[in-house]
């Protein structure tokens, strides 16, 4: 059967994409050292320093991202039955946006002086925490859910307009800086980092598919959710909590990465041709760490030795999925 | 006499204090009883039937629904005792129809939604007694408007509960079709289900229903069938001037 064809592929690609990334890099350094390093035994100490400093984080950065971004896309197209639904969606991202915008183009005026990756990171969690406690507040009083679409698009546009003003008024160096925290990047993160993303998006990840019953439920709209026995209010808030969660962190440590939460759900959808949350959760997450694991891979094979910002990768490789998608039989709309 | 399923006195539906749909309604139904709901687009059929089913609150009255008002049932009590059809039908084109159905057995599904063979009797039966027992592995979007209308109501039938709440179940389909579902709804009450619909069909649904509530400027007219065909008032709340009643032939013509 062709959905079970599908699994096996990513199955098998998720590990050979992730050994091809660790060993991929302008440095040669042999497969089977690669594989004797992850077994535990010593290599050479400098190809030692650049795996387990420089692409094994990159790696796992690239995973995490791409179950992140998949998982709230997915969520974010179920709670608002809407196709062109993704992560940021809410606003979140932008909330994280802004509290970057406020430290680095603030910086100056406050007299800092060199800005640390982990101020960066806390000032984006805080941004986006802010954003996601204004939609908890108004969700609670919202009859529709598609006021609350509205609402996170305003907040949107609000940030961006305060990171205008913010940007108008700051030095080259600083516009530098936080041009290129919006490119976004799969590098520098320290393991600690690592750890904590990873922690608290397995759990997050975990928490979704526990609502797989409920979010299968809201497919049906609210008014069916509720005649078969779900509150919405509380479902709301969890799939905004776990989504907004999943999409702030990715902006935080990574910066904003488009174009992976509105695809790789449909991809998804398409591949197992289902709708249940049960196999659409692992499978997003799954394909989500395979698209990012490639889209990385495929730009520094194409461009060897330069490292182009990933969103600009996702995009150029997003596009050309959706078209593919729109002009295949399967449009988007039959099978949402 | 059968058990009374729903009651309410002097109740007020709508969605602003400024703005109500229906005001002052009292009605009564018993298990078994087949009532019709007719009223004008817009009159608030739907408005009331959302009411009924606790997805709004009443402006002013409450409802009993067994004897304890409807806002103190829990939502998933309640999703074991009432089912919904909605005028609403936008549902993901990729679910199967028997996916789509087994949304019915939900509320007595574990966190897993597992379907126990009890629960898939219940589904298979349903898609047999209405008419859906080769489209099973049907997509949604490969489905006809009509297919879809009666799909919804095989859900709701799925969901084995007392009482079926429907609005406008016959929207999309053909004559025969509609006869057909309208024989289905008298054999489920005859099993003792109560049902509520509403339609605009109203001269095959008088057939088979057993109470008429008349939704006619912000009024909720409670009446027993015969006294429609009897009473020309209410022929002309419902028709205006346009249609008058044949004594004779029984039934209804358009007046040139």
């Amino acid at each position: 059967m062709m959905r079970k064809g599908w699994i096996l592929i990513l199955l098998i690609a998720l590990p050979v994409l992730f050994l091809l990334s660790l060993f991929n890099g302008s440095v040669s350094i042999p497969m089977t050292e690669i594989i004797q390093l992850l077994f535990g035994e010593d290599i050479a100490p400098n190809h030692e320093l650049i795996v387990l400093q420089s692409r094994l984080p990159k790696a796992i950065t690239a995973i995490l991202c791409g179950v992140s971004l998949s998982v709230s896309g997915l969520l974010m197209q179920t709670l608002f039955r809407n196709p062109l639904a993704g992560p940021y969606l809410l606003g979140i991202s932008s909330g994280a946006g802004l509290g970057v915008a406020l430290l680095v183009l603030s910086a100056g005026a406050f007299g800092f002086g060199l800005l640390a990756q982990s101020s960066l990171t806390v000032a984006a969690i805080l941004g986006a925490i802010a954003v996601m406690l204004v939609l908890f507040l108004v969700s609670l009083r919202l009859k529709d859910v598609m006021s609350l679409l509205i609402l996170g698009i305003m907040i949107g546009s609000i940030a961006t307009a305060i990171i205008g003003i913010l940007q108008y008024f700051s030095t080259d160096y600083q516009l530098k800086a936080f041009l290129i925290w919006t490119l976004g990047s799969l590098e520098g993160l320290s393991y600690p980092e690592l750890f904590w993303f990873g922690i608290v998006n397995l759990l997050l990840v975990l928490f979704a598919f526990l609502l797989g019953k409920a979010l299968n439920v809201l497919l049906l709209g609210e008014e069916y959710m509720q005649s078969l026995g779900y509150s919405i209010y509380p479902i709301r808030l969890a799939v905004i909590l776990i989504s907004g969660t999943l999409a702030g962190m990715v902006t935080a440590f990574c910066g904003p990465i488009g174009f992976v939460g509105i695809i790789v759900p449909h991809l998804a959808r398409i591949m197992i041709q289902s709708t249940n949350h049960f196999h659409l959760i692992p499978i997003s997450a799954l394909l989500g760490a395979v698209i990012l694991l490639l889209s990385d891979l495929l730009c520094s094979i194409f461009l060897s030795g330069i490292s182009l910002p990933i969103n600009s990768i996702t995009s150029l490789i997003g596009i050309p999925i959706i078209l593919w998608i729109l002009f295949k039989k399967q449009n988007i709309s039959a099978s949402f | 006499m059968n058990q009374t399923i729903l009651h309410s006195e002097s109740l007020s539906v709508g969605y602003t204090s400024q703005k109500q749909v229906i005001e002052n309604a009292s009605f009564s139904v018993n298990q078994g009883d087949i009532v019709l709901m007719l009223g004008e687009n817009g009159s608030g059929k739907s408005t009331l039937i959302k009411t009924l089913a606790a997805l709004q609150k009443p402006l002013k009255g409450d409802i009993q629904f067994k004897g304890k008002q409807i806002v103190d049932w829990s939502k998933s009590e309640l999703a074991k005792e009432m089912a919904l059809v909605l005028t609403y039908k936008s549902v993901n084109g990729l679910m199967q129809v028997d996916e789509f159905i087994a949304f019915g057995r939900y509320p007595f599904t574990n966190w897993l939604s597992k379907l126990s063979e009890k629960d898939m009797a219940v589904i298979e039966k349903s898609k047999r007694i209405c008419g859906l027992a080769d489209f099973g592995s049907k997509r949604i979007a490969e489905l006809s408007d009509g297919e879809r209308q009666t799909v919804f109501l095989a859900r709701a039938i799925a969901q084995q509960t007392n009482l079926l709440i429907l609005d406008e179940p016959t929207t999309h389909l053909d004559i025969k079709n509609i006869s057909t579902q309208l024989k289905l709804l008298k054999s489920l009450s005859e099993e003792g289900k109560t049902i509520i619909f509403s339609s605009h069909q109203f001269e095959l649904a008088l057939q088979i229903a057993t109470k008429v509530w008349l939704i006619a400027n912000q009024r909720l007219h409670e009446f027993a069938v015969e006294e429609f065909y009897e009473n020309c008032v209410y022929q002309q709340l419902l028709l205006g001037d346009t249609y008058r009643y044949d004594i004779e032939n029984k039934h209804f013509r358009i007046k040139i």
